[in-house]
């Protein structure tokens, strides 16, 4: 049972985990893009 | 004479049909019914049905290693791993991730369905599979046929026919399965929740999209490797605009090709002796409690963000972070406006229904990584 409660706590942690990093990286894109444009915008 | 014409005769499948292969013949023909007569998931139950009757036609041998026609198609097209990741080329090819681009916070209630899946290995667990069987049993809930067929591969073979078939039911009866537990799980109040417009998505954000998210998510699941690496590329043909050969190829030629035969191995490995167990029938049990479990975490996932969130989300989106594309979104959309006629929820459903196929990639790559 032990080995089931571990790869139900690992596999859950894991898909938030990737989730998570997926989130991030969207929103650091979206920001160096906004940032781009506003900077472009200035020009 | 007689001698003789006896002699001809035993050498024909009529002398050697056995009681269970008529019963494997009747499933097969059920699934083809379901398939043309009710449109069930006809893409794939129809030539599943079709192996399933081909698998179990006596002297045939066309499931026989090394030798037989669907043998070949499974061994070389599936336990090799070809078609499922060609299937999410095709996928990836079909994928519009904009709405998810345009509120990336829906990526969660994506991550939230997945809670089904795990919710059933431990159930599966409990009731007696082994933990590879378990995990093969909770991805079902996942509702993305290719990714329990890659799994049901690696992790327990003898059970990927009647899986994929649970998966491809289920997903064929969302629209039954998913509205009460979403009706049960909210308020009216709730439902009626509008979203706020979603934003314009650039070109650029969507052709960086594939790159990044496959660079994140193969470094940090490696095992979801071929997956997660053709969807993004077939998604990258998409997005770029410059290989419309190859982007249109691998949404309708390709796709349908490999749909082919994914569908008629998978079938053929049903045969009668591994397939009239009463695992079987739990294998199905569980299956719908996954897809429940699944609609479940998503939509109570989304009740928690509004907890905490000043910009509310209607919780019904949650039920959509299942991944069977786009069949979760459209039940969300129904659902929501049944309560609300002018509340159009499609578009974005459709976030959390397409980072639902990422969120069950994922999870299938924690098992193999974990379970391999």
């Amino acid at each position: 049972m032990a080995d089931a409660v571990i790869v139900f706590l690992a596999g859950i942690g894991g898909v938030f985990l990737g989730m998570a990093c997926l989130y991030i990286s969207i929103k650091i894109v979206s920001a160096i893009l906004a940032w781009r444009g506003a900077e472009e915008e200035g020009k | 004479m007689i001698e003789k014409l006896l002699a001809i005769f035993m050498t024909s499948g009529f002398f050697y049909i056995k009681w269970n292969m008529l019963v494997m013949w009747l499933i097969g023909f059920a699934l083809i019914y379901l398939a043309i007569a009710k449109n069930y998931e006809p893409l794939l139950l129809l030539p599943i049905g079709f192996g399933i009757i081909l698998a179990n036609l006596p002297l045939a041998d066309l499931m026989k290693p090394h030798e037989g026609l669907l043998w070949r198609f499974y061994h070389y097209g599936i336990q090799w791993e070809i078609i499922p990741p060609l299937i999410f080329l095709g996928l990836g090819a079909l994928t519009d991730f904009g709405p998810m681009l345009a509120r990336p916070v829906l990526i969660f209630l994506g991550a939230g369905a997945q809670a089904g899946v795990y919710i059933t290995f431990f159930v599966a667990y409990a009731i007696g599979f082994d933990l590879k069987e378990a995990a093969t049993v909770g991805i079902i809930g996942g509702a993305d046929g290719p990714t329990t067929i890659f799994l049901a591969t690696k992790l327990a073979p003898h059970m990927l026919g009647s899986c994929a078939v649970a998966a491809y039911s289920y997903m064929a009866l969302v629209p039954i399965i998913q509205p009460p537990i979403m009706k049960l799980l909210t308020t009216r109040e709730e439902r009626v929740i509008r979203m706020k417009k979603l934003r314009k998505v650039s070109t650029l954000e969507k052709i960086l999209f594939p790159m990044v998210s496959a660079l994140v998510i193969i470094l940090l699941v490696p095992a979801a490797a071929p997956l997660m690496a053709m969807f993004m590329i077939g998604n990258l043909f998409r997005e770029a605009k410059v290989v419309e050969r190859l982007n249109r190829a691998a949404q309708n030629e390709l796709l349908n090709i490999v749909t082919i035969f994914l569908g008629l191995p998978v079938g053929a490995t049903m045969n009668a002796e591994t397939f009239l167990q009463p695992k079987v029938i739990f294998i199905f049990f569980l299956g719908l409690l996954a897809f429940m479990a699944s609609t479940a975490t998503g939509v109570l996932l989304a009740k928690l963000m509004n907890l905490f969130n000043r910009e509310k989300i209607n919780p019904l989106l949650g039920a959509a972070g299942v991944s069977a594309v786009p069949m979760a979104a459209r039940v969300v959309h129904k659902v929501g406006a049944e309560a609300d006629k002018k509340n159009y929820l499609l578009m974005y459903a459709m976030g959390p229904n397409v980072a639902g196929v990422i969120g069950t990639v994922i999870a299938a790559g924690v098992f193999l990584t974990i379970l391999k």
